[in-house]
């Protein structure tokens, strides 16, 4: 019996249900095909696969995180359905049915849509998951290399896992929410005229003005004071967290007052207040806000989140992928830091060595050291299997008594401001020079042409974005003179280099936050901070060189550069070319896979919420669409009605997370600037279109449904008292 | 006088599974212009099937209701909604009214819908109010007034856009018998000072006895007509009652 009961009300709300069984799923499939991925490394040559088994790893916590975030707005929606069939309930209950009797069917039509929609979900995964294989090859730019048809149990077990255990907690509400209410409550939760939990309009408008205020303000604050680079402590963290509250404050206010706000508006105007349904529209549109403010906002701060998220994310991933081959010019780089053991200063705060020994800090050597010798000593021969080409990075801070060569220095005299990139970087640090000619040697290497540099000019170079670029030639413009070895040095015609000669060595982003290039006799009266040996394979002995790389690469911090018993420099980073290319497409695979899982999944938790609330709206104002029918109300106004509705329940939420979004990714520009040139249009506007379509369609399947269910109501000729 | 309401032999026959039912067997009346007509039967009798097929929301089997000498069952789906917007007005058992419109807003939909200018509607309104005493109850919700009130607020829709014929059903079911009789001495008064036609199915004698004249139906046939004439309303009911308990005390019994 209560199984009868229980299937016969699953299909008879087939339709309340269709959007949540369609949203759960969606959520199924979604799970199972990106929990597969790990699985994938077995189609994948080398180096992809290892990759890619890491992605699995990330895409397993993801899914607890995101399982939490459906399952938080599934028991939601399943709330708000349940509570919509009180009467029903009550019925059971009248008719002498037990309260556990009735959560027993309850518990079995979560069960049978759950079950159903579990089943659809994991067909439509494993198809989905089939064509990830696919999409994972081209992201990492590999070949399938054995690929068949295939089913991955462990995914699909965890996919269940996580569904089982929303569905039990969806199940432990709907009892709760069974139990708390009387049969009384029940049994009138029907009557005719519903009280409308109404707020007084002037109130409303008042509310409405201060909300956008706050959030007017909160944006000024934001472009004004820009991101907190520096952490969340200090005065821009606190600016930070009080601007953060405003926007939160401010978007809860004009949700919540918005649709008296808009009442009142129209209001105003009496012709279009008082003409077809629009006062219907707006009254209704007003009641319904009203009790669903709250996750109204909540949706749009949510929506605000994965559109801010994945834009940067996805953003970020394709300023590397355009930029990559600009900032590894070379096979691979071995970067030679010095330091200066008499000082403690620089000692200090500095990660130990395996050895439990304090690693060595930057500084400078006053010696001059033929570092690449030092390393042929030791037995590594860099020129055997390669062409290499050396510069040096002076420290410019000991040839004036007051450093002109630093940030600070420079907007001091100049007043151009720093970019948001750099801001919270340590300004008093001195910027480094190198001797023209082996900047000049450099760019041969490279097949550049070389600078021509006067003897009392400077030039500059920098890879670090368009920010910091542009704050050097303006600093130049302004004719800014830097004062080393008491000589004063003028800016040169040639300005600041930016091109392939500026990279210090191989890195995924760019290297160089900026150096003086000045003449040779300046640079060699400046200590020595740090060398960059720069590496081209010879014709045919990639593999060794790339084996003497490695090599190179653990030693570290061990003690080839010695000068007597004192070590005086260690070797930073060697970073090989296909290092930096297999960095950056494990990067980019997980920025991509996660912008995707993470803005489907709150996209459609989302659209589904709306949609379920529209649908019951719909509803639940049967009554009134009979009545309109009856009082004779042309078809026509009434779906324009309903579509209006549908739009700005839908719309509202998104329109305003965009509008924060937009604030948001203008600041968050300005700081990842520092990679390069940060674009938004590319990338991002496809997984954009992806996920305005997942939402459209939502929106127009709970058009297309309340519209059928108005349909409905209005067209059967039935008794006249409803 | 030009008849306003004309039906002739209506049926009306629910086709089941196997059994079906006759509703209406053949029902004629009719109302002129101004008339005041009480239709009453037993629970099941046909009245409400009566009053929706003259309402244009339920289609009869066969038969012809002619309202205002245009025939109601030969028109389509579009222009029956033309037509019960512009020749009918409503009031049902539970005023029927919008949530989430105030009063006003609810007197007003059936003049937005038909496109009346805004600055004609809030004076049609106002007049409407003052003869209905519910001017100050205008601003506000139907949750927030009595049920008599909402009443009165739903006739005042019924009346605003001037229709040919009013059709009350039952609309004094829901109320107090003061609230009652204020809404019924209302209907009395639209009809003497505005010559409304009104067409009124009850099964209360009392509220019938403010009509000029009541037929009564029964098992889908009409039954007999009391006609008021110059009687007083005391008298009137007397003349109900007596019907009523030929009939069979079923509906007085079930009140």
């Amino acid at each position: 019996m209560i199984a009868k009961l229980a299937f016969g009300n699953v299909r008879k709300s087939l339709r309340d249900f269709a959007v949540y069984f369609a949203t759960v799923a969606l959520g199924v499939a979604v799970f199972y095909a990106f929990n597969t991925i790990a699985d994938q490394a077995d189609f994948l040559s080398g180096d992809a696969s290892g990759i890619v088994a890491s992605i699995g790893g990330i895409m397993r916590g993801l899914t607890v995180f995101l399982a939490l975030v459906l399952g938080f707005l599934m028991v939601y929606a399943n709330n708000f359905l349940v509570r919509r069939r009180k009467r029903e309930l009550g019925l059971y209950q009248m008719l002498g049915m037990r309260r556990s009797q009735v959560s027993a069917v309850l518990a079995l039509e979560t069960l049978i849509s759950g079950i159903g929609a579990f089943a659809c979900g994991l067909v439509l995964g494993v198809l989905l998951s089939q064509l990830l294989v696919f999409v994972t090859a081209a992201l990492f730019h590999d070949t399938i290399t054995a690929f068949s048809f295939r089913f991955s149990p462990d995914a699909a077990w965890f996919t269940l896992e996580c569904f089982a255990l929303m569905f039990a907690v969806m199940l432990l509400f709907n009892m709760r929410a069974l139990r708390r209410v009387r049969l009384v409550d029940l049994m009138e939760a029907d009557r005719v005229n519903e009280e409308v939990k109404l707020r007084s309009l002037p109130a409303s408008v008042v509310v409405f003005l201060v909300g956008a205020v706050l959030i007017g303000v909160s944006y000024a604050r934001l472009l004004h004071d820009g991101l907190p680079v520096a952490g969340f402590e200090g005065e821009a963290g606190r600016a930070f967290c009080i601007t953060t509250g405003m926007v939160c404050a401010g978007t809860v206010a004009v949700f919540y007052a918005l649709s008296g706000f808009l009442v009142s508006l129209m209001q105003r105007v009496p012709r279009v207040y008082w003409r077809g349904l629009n006062m219907l529209t707006l009254r209704q549109l007003n009641s319904r806000v009203n009790t669903a403010s709250g996750s109204m906002a909540a949706i749009s701060m949510i929506l605000f989140l994965a559109i801010t998220a994945v834009t940067t994310g996805v953003s970020v991933c394709s300023v590397f992928t355009s930029t990559i081959e600009e900032h590894n010019p070379y096979d691979a780089s071995v970067d030679v830091w010095y330091f200066d053991p008499d000082s403690p200063s620089s000692l200090q705060s500095l990660p130990l060595t395996s050895d439990g020994q304090v690693a060595p800090g930057y500084g400078a050597s006053t010696e001059e050291h033929d570092v690449v010798q030092m390393l042929a000593d030791a037995g590594y021969d860099l020129s055997s299997v390669a062409d290499y080409n050396v510069l040096e990075l002076r420290e410019a801070s000991g040839l004036a008594e007051r450093p002109s060569a630093s940030f600070d220095e420079m907007t001091r005299v100049t007043g151009v401001a720093l970019p948001a990139s750099v801001v919270g970087m340590s300004s008093d640090g001195g910027i480094q020079v190198a001797g023209v000619s082996e900047f000049n040697a450099l760019r041969s290497f490279l097949g550049l042409d070389p600078i021509e540099l006067g003897e009392d000019e400077y030039a500059m170079a920098c890879d670090m974005g368009e920010g910091l670029r542009d704050f050097y030639s303006q600093v130049m413009c302004a004719g800014y003179t830097v004062t080393l070895a008491g000589r004063d040095l003028v800016p040169s015609a040639v300005g600041v280099i930016d091109d392939a000669s500026s990279a210090l060595s191989n890195c995924i982003v760019g290297s160089n936050p900026g150096y003086f290039i000045v003449p040779d006799d300046i640079a060699a009266q400046a200590p020595c901070a740090s060398t960059y040996i720069n590496v081209r394979y010879k014709d045919g002995m990639s593999e060794e060189a790339g084996g003497l790389m490695n090599e190179l690469a653990d030693l570290q911090t061990g003690d080839i550069f010695k000068e007597g018993q004192t070590t005086f420099a260690y070797i930073g980073n060697v970073i090989q070319k296909e290092e930096s290319w297999s960095a950056m497409n494990s990067m980019t695979g997980i920025v991509s896979y996660m912008a995707v899982y993470i803005g489907f999944v709150l996209v459609v938790s989302c659209a589904a919420i709306l949609a379920i609330q529209q649908l019951c709206a719909t509803t639940d104002a049967q009554h009134s669409w009979r009545l309109l029918w009856e009082l004779g109300c042309p078809r026509k106004l009434v779906y324009r009605c309903l579509l209006a509705q549908t739009l700005v329940y839908f719309l509202l939420p998104l329109v305003v997370a965009l509008a924060h979004s937009m604030v948001a990714l203008s600041v968050v520009r300005d700081v990842v600037e520092i990679f390069g040139a940060f674009d938004i249009t590319t990338a991002a506007i496809s997984n954009g279109a992806l996920f305005v379509a997942v939402y459209g369609a939502y929106l127009f399947a709970s058009y297309r449904l309340s519209r059928g269910m108005v349909n409905a109501t209005m067209g059967s000729a039935g008794r006249l008292s409803a | 006088m030009a008849a306003v309401l004309e039906v002739r032999n209506l049926e009306k026959v629910y086709a089941g599974r196997g059994a079906s039912t006759r509703a209406l067997a053949g029902v004629s009346l009719s109302a002129e212009k101004g008339d005041f007509v009480g239709i009453m039967g037993a629970s099941g009798s046909g009245k409400t099937t009566l009053l929706n097929c003259i309402a244009t929301i339920d289609a009869p089997t066969s038969g012809t209701v002619l309202i205002n000498g245009q025939d109601v069952t030969k028109l389509k789906s579009r222009a029956l909604a033309d037509f019960r917007r512009e020749e009918l007005g409503f009031v049902f058992q539970n005023s029927n009214l919008l949530d989430t419109l105030t009063c006003r807003e609810n007197i007003a939909l059936p003049l937005t819908i038909g496109r009346v200018p805004a600055g004609e509607i809030s004076a049609r309104i106002m007049a409407m109010a003052s003869t209905l005493g519910i001017e100050g109850i205008l601003n506000k919700f139907p949750y927030q007034v009595s049920g008599g009130q909402r009443q009165r607020v739903a006739a005042a829709r019924a009346m605003i856009g001037q229709p040919k014929l009013v059709l009350a059903d039952e609309p004094t079911g829901a109320l107090d018998s003061k609230n009652a009789k204020l809404l019924l001495e209302c209907f009395e008064m639209l009809n003497k000072q505005l010559d409304a036609t009104i067409l009124m199915v009850t099964h209360d004698s009392f509220a019938a006895s403010y009509c000029k004249r009541v037929v009564f139906i029964r098992d889908g046939r009409v039954f007999t007509e009391v006609v008021r004439g110059d009687a007083t309303r005391k008298q009137f009911f007397d003349d109900i009652m007596r019907v009523v308990a030929v009939i069979g005390g079923d509906e007085t019994d079930d009140r």
